[in-house]
């Protein structure tokens, strides 16, 4: 076979794989997704600027963004610290840590919801103790929420964090220590600098897990109209009342989440194959 | 500021990496860790500067007993094998680091910093190049930009882990001899590690070599290479022959190639290792004296002004060829080829009694 032959062969071979993924790709994804776009909007931009601005849809939205916003910041302050500690020491126990980390990626959501009725709700020891003594109620309310979207995000953060951090190793760490920076100054003017991008990313994938979160969190919730019911919950609660209007209408406001999850996406992936690469680690 | 480390040990697991070390450092001087790699040197360099601690024993400096401060309080510069650079810090804003991490009372305002860091690059030849971040630099850039940054706070004690060990041989060769001359302007206690016997033997004024977590050795460059304590000294610092023989009077009266199997000191019958460097024998066509050895030829390498000869001795097979180095001269008078029988014998050579640790 000659050599033209060979690259027209792959060229056809190419072609077909491009073909398969676009159909692929077409028909799962943006099809869908322009489903729901089409859907919110053919009874035209005024019904779907009214849909869109229902009283539900607003309180359901700024639950979501308030359980969503308390659980990324604890993420971000225990999947660093956590990061840190598994990638800078030994120390016995880690690797029960580390998979422990991964936990909440393989635990079903809906199951999530119930362990934490089971150890939080009304009818536990320390959920009943809580609401008496301290007149805190968790299931059914505010801190359910949280915690569950809490569980369910956690890995994130911590995952993107761990292989950064390994590889950077701690040289320029201990050259700030001997320069005299204090642990907290050497963390946030050499290690934070250097981590940022895989930071953000963990953060980016760990914001659209915990706004998309539908299983455990509606264990928890308890389904309490303007109380319990976070955006994703809503959209299927107009939907089962046949207001399929209002549903698709609130269900762009995820499609708008999802298209600013894939630039940053996108951004940040950039940026971390861009980094540069731990000097010197494959010399001497 | 006198260096003082005294009875140091420290394990990793079961690994014995520092055993009982105690060591003076004179101020002033550049003193360098010398051995293979996994001999301790880098530990003992990272317990002087408190990044590692030990498990027993102490450092001080100037009597001032250090064991128990922070790195960050030691007030100690430095500098990494593979430069440990801020990546994403200008060469200027990395030597300033160490100045805008002081406590505000001790911290100088942004003019006295600016002169300051400016100062220190020019020192290190690099004032021009202040804006640039490290992966535009070459390597040996990158470690004066490191050793700049370290130089920066006034260190007591300056402390340098193979700073030479990721650049090319040339830039290697100009790097530690500006160093040396640095070094002699300044006039800071430096401690070098390297597992290069010639660099340590270059820049040093006091040699320490080490082995398996203890010191063999302590003493000038001079001294440690012309009396070297033991066999594994005077092997680290350069090729050798090994014989099994018989000594009388500093005279050899016999010796006879080593078979591969016999490599355990041999003591018995008054025989025991006799060491010859590959510049200490005599070569000819013919034999000349009764107890001269005998071999091929295997290879001949180019080395500058000399040749070094690969010899396989006649008598052995399966032995390691010797080592045989001569003048060019010499190489070109004889017209040696490789395959031709030659008889050579050592000029001079070197015994330790007992000769154990090879």
């Amino acid at each position: 076979m000659s050599r033209t032959d060979q690259a027209l062969r792959r060229a056809s071979l190419n072609i077909g794989g491009v073909l398969i993924t676009v159909v692929y790709l077409g028909v799962f994804i943006v099809l869908p997704f322009g489903g729901i776009v089409f859907s919110a909007v053919r009874d035209g931009i005024g019904t779907f600027a009214q849909n869109l601005a229902r009283p539900e849809t607003g309180e359901a939205l700024r639950l979501s963004i308030s359980v969503t916003v308390a659980a990324l910041l604890v993420n971000i302050v225990f999947g660093v610290a956590a990061a840190w500690l598994i990638a800078r020491f030994r120390f016995p126990g880690r690797e029960l840590l580390r998979s422990l980390l991964n936990l909440p990626l393989s635990i079903s959501p809906v199951i999530v919801g119930l362990l934490f009725i089971l150890m939080l709700g009304r009818n536990s020891r320390f959920g009943g103790w809580l609401e008496s003594a301290i007149g805190v109620q968790v299931i059914f309310a505010w801190p359910g929420l949280f915690l569950v979207t809490l569980f369910i995000s956690f890995p994130y953060v911590v995952r993107e964090l761990l292989p950064v951090l390994s590889s950077l190793g701690s040289e320029e760490e201990e050259a700030a220590i001997t320069l005299g920076a204090s642990g907290l100054a050497t963390f946030i003017r050499v290690t934070l600098p250097n981590i940022r991008f895989a930071l953000l990313y963990g953060i980016t994938l760990s914001a659209a897990r915990a706004v998309g979160e539908y299983g455990a969190v509606s264990v928890v919730s308890g389904l309490l109209r303007g109380r319990t019911v976070t955006l994703p919950i809503q959209v299927q609660i107009f939907y089962a009342e046949y207001m399929s209007g209002a549903a698709f209408a609130a269900a762009t406001i995820f499609f708008g989440f999802g298209v600013i999850t894939l630039i940053s996406k996108t951004l940040l992936e950039g940026k971390l194959r861009d980094l540069p690469k731990p000097e010197g680690v494959n010399q001497s | 500021m006198n260096i003082t480390v005294r009875n140091i040990n420290k394990a990793f697991g079961t690994h014995a990496a520092l055993q009982d070390i105690t060591l003076d450092f004179v101020g002033g001087q550049l003193s360098s860790l010398l051995g293979p790699s996994g001999c301790g040197k880098t530990t003992l360099l990272r317990v002087i500067a408190g990044l590692e601690q030990p498990d027993s024993g102490s450092v001080s400096f100037d009597q001032e007993d250090q064991t128990n401060v922070h790195p960050r309080r030691r007030r100690v510069g430095f500098v990494f094998q593979h430069y440990a650079l801020f990546k994403h810090l200008t060469v200027f804003e990395n030597v300033a680091f160490g100045l805008r991490v002081k406590r505000k009372a001790e911290r100088p305002t942004e003019q006295e910093l600016r002169t300051r860091v400016h100062e220190i690059l020019a020192l290190v030849q690099l004032d021009n190049q202040s804006h640039k971040f490290p992966h535009e630099m070459s390597g040996g850039q990158r470690q004066r930009v490191a050793l700049a940054r370290a130089l920066v706070i006034q260190p007591r004690i300056l402390l340098l882990d193979e700073p030479f060990g990721a650049l090319d041989a040339n830039v290697r060769k100009d790097l530690r001899r500006w160093l040396r001359r640095l070094h002699d302007e300044i006039h800071l206690t430096s401690i070098l590690v390297t597992h290069d016997q010639e660099e340590a033997l270059e820049v040093s004024d006091q040699v320490v070599v080490m082995n398996r977590g203890r010191i063999e050795q302590t003493g000038s460059p001079e001294a440690i290479y012309r009396a070297p304590a033991s066999p594994f000294v005077y092997q680290f610092l350069g090729s050798v022959n090994v014989f099994r023989g018989r000594v009388q009077e500093n005279r050899l009266v016999h010796y006879e190639p080593m078979s591969p199997s016999d490599r355990e000191p041999a003591v018995h019958n008054e025989e025991q290792h006799i060491y010859v460097r590959p510049y200490e024998f005599e070569i000819s066509a013919q034999q000349e004296r009764p107890g001269d050895l005998s071999g091929h030829i295997v290879r001949s390498r180019f080395i500058g002004h000399e040749v070094r000869l690969e010899i396989q001795a006649a008598t052995e097979h399966g032995a390691e060829p010797y080592e045989v180095q001569l003048p060019f001269d010499t190489f070109d008078q004889m017209a040696l080829q490789p395959g031709d029988r030659v008889f050579f014998r050592p000029r001079t050579f070197r015994t330790f009694f007992g000769g154990a640790g090879i």
